[in-house]
């Protein structure tokens, strides 16, 4: 389990692969079209989670150094569960400051960062699809946001646009999945309300995660013998995360967003 | 015989024509003599789901990953399957052309 560091919270999300039916809840997914059509293995999960528990911050103040890191780890049944786990992160977890006799116990932490990793392609993550953005948007809304968000989605191609046809070799106009949640956050159905959210999409075929610091992406995938070659999508391009900076993702931020 | 593609996107179905059919399964029949990868590594979904019918209400399905690698699931085996292209060029024929959206703009 993570930790809470100075009221913020960082949390690492993925479909359950055991999982068969969603959370009853304002996210319609009729016949779960939206789900994924391919699972994670169990295997991959557990090597991932791993590596993202003993994460720890690039360059943040992190007073846990000696315990897990700082991300909590969900594995989620359908876009409502997911909520409603952040929902009892956020109303359960506590901070402490001081020690001793001026020790003082904080309540109601806030989302600071959210990555969700599942298999994807531009118009799909975890559940999320031009279907359910808008709804999953508001629900993300309506939770206890920091000033300043961060929202991965940690699968590939998340952040590149699909082509408009290949005769032309030209990108296509429709948005990618980052960009069409980005534009919906925050304020999606309260106009007056303002922080900075960016949701950051990958630039390629994408391995490992951010949360684990060991994120990569190629612009084009080979496997196996013979080859299956993965084209590439329009924007794509090869990078490897550093402790510094991640290059393997590209950020967005809506109309609304600081 | 029948074939059915079905955009994961918008969830658009398209049955193909006779002459697409003949196409689609000479395509189908070469790459299946292929040698074939068990399962895929890359964290990817589908574009397109294929269906193809056959006589006596069998049914194979196949999923289209990237316009280029055909996977099927039941085998749990992924080929290479250039003819891709071509099937998701006939599927964003097929549907309504949408108004174009913002401009590609990330931040800097």
């Amino acid at each position: 389990m993570g930790h809470v560091v100075n009221g913020s919270m960082w949390v690492f999300a993925y479909p359950d692969p055991t999982s068969r039916r969603d959370r009853k809840g304002p996210i319609n997914d009729p016949g779960r079209q939206s789900w994924p059509f391919r699972q994670l293995d169990q295997s991959d999960i557990d090597d991932q989670i791993t590596i993202v528990k003993g994460a720890k911050f690039n360059g943040d103040p992190n007073p846990y150094q000696d315990k897990d890191g700082p991300w909590y780890v969900i594995a989620y049944d359908g876009l409502n569960d997911l909520i409603f786990g952040l929902q009892i992160l956020l109303r359960d977890e506590t901070w402490a400051t001081g020690t001793g006799a001026n020790a003082v116990i904080h309540h109601d932490p806030v989302l600071r960062t959210l990555e969700i990793w599942s298999h994807a392609n531009p118009y799909r993550c975890g559940g999320i699809t031009v279907d359910t953005v808008q709804a999953f948007a508001i629900e993300l809304d309506k939770l206890r946001l920091s000033d300043n968000v961060d929202i991965f989605l940690s699968g590939c191609n998340t952040g590149c646009r699909d082509w408009a046809s290949v005769a032309n070799n030209q990108a296509s106009d429709q948005e990618c999945i980052a960009e069409l949640l980005a534009d919906k956050l925050p304020g999606v159905n309260h106009p007056n309300k303002t922080c900075r959210v960016t949701v950051h999409g990958t630039v390629g075929y994408h391995s490992g995660t951010h949360a684990g610091g060991d994120s990569s992406t190629v612009q084009s995938y080979s496997e196996g013998n013979p080859p299956n070659y993965h084209a590439p999508y329009a924007y794509s391009g090869n990078a490897k995360q550093d402790p510094n900076n991640d290059l393997t993702f590209r950020g967005f931020r809506g109309p609304n967003s600081a | 015989m029948s074939v059915v593609l079905l955009d994961t996107k918008s969830h658009v179905r398209l049955r193909l024509q006779p002459w697409q059919v003949k196409l689609f399964l000479s395509e189908l029949a070469f790459t299946r003599k292929r040698r074939a990868t068990k399962g895929m590594t890359v964290l990817s979904e589908p574009a397109c789901l294929i269906t193809v019918s056959g006589s006596g209400g069998r049914k194979q399905l196949y999923q289209l990953y990237d316009r280029t690698v055909l996977f099927e699931p039941k085998s749990n085996q992924a080929r290479p399957f250039y003819f891709g292209i071509m099937l998701m060029e006939w599927l964003l024929a097929a549907q309504p052309r949408l108004p174009p959206q913002k401009p590609f703009n990330p931040v800097p």
